[in-house]
């Protein structure tokens, strides 16, 4: 049996053998042309307001629709926390039911979450994407970073504590796919029963989960939806799709939908660069 | 890491903050390395914890904690690319690699034997390793880095050391079967 001292040792030698040498130039040349052109946050600086105000009807109805269990069982994965993009089915499971946006039921009010911008922000010069193809503006205190390659998404992260992020990704929409039949294929945030967080213990707010509804963003058409905290959007744009999702980090039904349509009103869309 | 410098960074100065990134970058990018075992998410690690550290570093109330606060980021950033590749790529197949029987002694089989048993860890797990035997912080000093209680960088140390205490001896009895010619 290999006894404690000489796995530790032996781990430590390969880590050591294992460690990589030099980090490419061209990686730090990237990383400081992205900070000369980056504001430093402010030690009082405007704090975003990611961290839910009291909400009187929300904290009224949250002590009957939010069950916090220390006990998880059988706990469902929860919505992605990451928001980069909306997420396609995981491998090895079943795909979500999606209503389609020709399902759109009944519309029922949903506690929305706080605005991650106010109105005193003040917006940048465009941020360009030319792998994504499209320009934005956003505000000048949001930290952009751009996807280099046409699998990732760029993303805008709304300053420190806030963990608000804006995530814009374009993808190919195969031939004999229409519009409305990508759409289907999203899975949701939410749960059939609603929106699950697993934290300590359990968090959960039962929702229906909610269709994507129909309207134009950069006068194109598209579909945009609010649940478990994300606003989730896809843009038609000529056999391609932009993807885009706004995850506020908050446990709401609703999304920020305040600050995603800022973001949606300065959106224009060009060509994107040819991929590889 | 010099004081002023940090200082001289955190009120804007942009030459004092490349002086800091190219004195820490190579040392991050070999924990990034071994963190995320990949070179380009390693990379994209090290970036994005630079520009959040020249973001954030105003916000830095003590320079003297310049070094924990900064891999602070950095293993939040791996976490964050770790995140990313559990959910585009698969790694499965990394997990159903059986061991060669001709690398079944010595280091070689050590690094296998290592490498397939870090792989299991998570990213989380992962940092406590490699902040605690190579970067060489007493688990005190990882639980500070990481802003984790005491408790839990002790109990990810121990899990993650016997997963590759575990791995090593499953290379062991590998190598005895081998010798033997009995199954493992």
């Amino acid at each position: 049996m290999t006894d404690q001292r000489s796995a530790e040792d032996r781990i430590a030698l390969w880590l050591e053998q294992e460690a990589a040498g030099f980090l490419p130039d061209q990686v730090l040349d990237a990383t400081f042309e992205r900070t000369r052109g980056l504001r430093q946050a402010r030690r009082s600086a405007w704090r975003p307001s990611s961290t839910p105000r009291p909400i009187p009807a929300l904290i009224a109805a949250g002590a009957a629709a939010v069950v916090i269990s220390l006990v998880v069982s059988g706990l469902p994965r929860e919505p992605d926390s990451n928001g980069a993009v909306i997420p396609t089915t995981p491998i090895g499971s079943a795909p979500m039911p999606v209503a389609s946006p020709s399902e759109a039921g009944p519309s029922t009010a949903q506690p929305t979450a706080q605005p991650t911008t106010d109105s005193e922000e003040p917006w940048s010069e465009p941020f360009e994407s030319r792998v994504h193809g499209y320009r934005i503006w956003h505000p000048l205190s949001w930290m952009p970073a751009r996807a280099t390659v046409h699998s990732k998404s760029d993303t805008f992260d709304a300053p420190y504590p806030s963990t608000t992020r804006l995530s814009i990704l374009r993808r190919s929409r195969p031939a004999d796919e229409s519009f409305d039949l990508y759409v289907e294929t999203i899975p949701h945030r939410a749960k059939k029963d609603g929106c699950h967080w697993a934290t300590s213990g359990v968090i959960f707010i039962p929702l229906t989960q909610r269709p994507f509804t129909r309207t134009t963003i950069a006068g194109r058409d598209a579909v945009v939806r609010e649940e478990c905290g994300f606003v989730d959007a896809v843009i038609d744009v000529e056999g391609d799709v932009l993807v885009i999702a706004l995850r506020t980090g908050q446990r709401t039904p609703g999304g920020d939908r305040y600050t995603f349509d800022r973001f949606m009103e300065t959106l224009e869309l060009e060509p994107p660069a040819p991929a590889g | 890491v010099d004081r002023a410098l940090v200082e001289s960074a955190q009120r804007g100065d942009h030459s004092a903050f490349e002086a800091l990134a190219i004195g820490t970058a190579d040392r991050l990018y070999a924990i990034a390395h071994l963190i995320l075992r990949d070179t380009h998410l390693a990379e994209d690690a090290v970036q994005e914890t630079l520009v959040r550290a020249w973001r954030d570093l105003p916000r830095l109330r003590d320079p003297g904690r310049f070094d924990a606060w900064i891999r602070r980021l950095l293993v939040n950033a791996c976490a964050d690319q770790g995140r990313h590749r559990r959910r585009w790529s698969s790694e499965i197949q990394i997990l159903g690699v059986e061991p060669a029987a001709d690398d079944a002694v010595g280091s070689m089989a050590d690094r296998d034997q290592l490498e397939r048993g870090f792989r299991r860890l998570k990213p989380e797990q992962r940092a406590v390793v490699v902040l605690h035997f190579y970067v060489g912080l007493t688990t005190p000093e990882v639980a500070d880095t990481l802003g984790i209680p005491l408790g839990t960088a002790k109990s990810r140390l121990h899990y993650a050391t016997e997963t590759l205490r575990a791995a090593l001896e499953a290379d062991a009895r590998g190598s005895v079967a081998a010798t033997t010619g009995r199954p493992a």
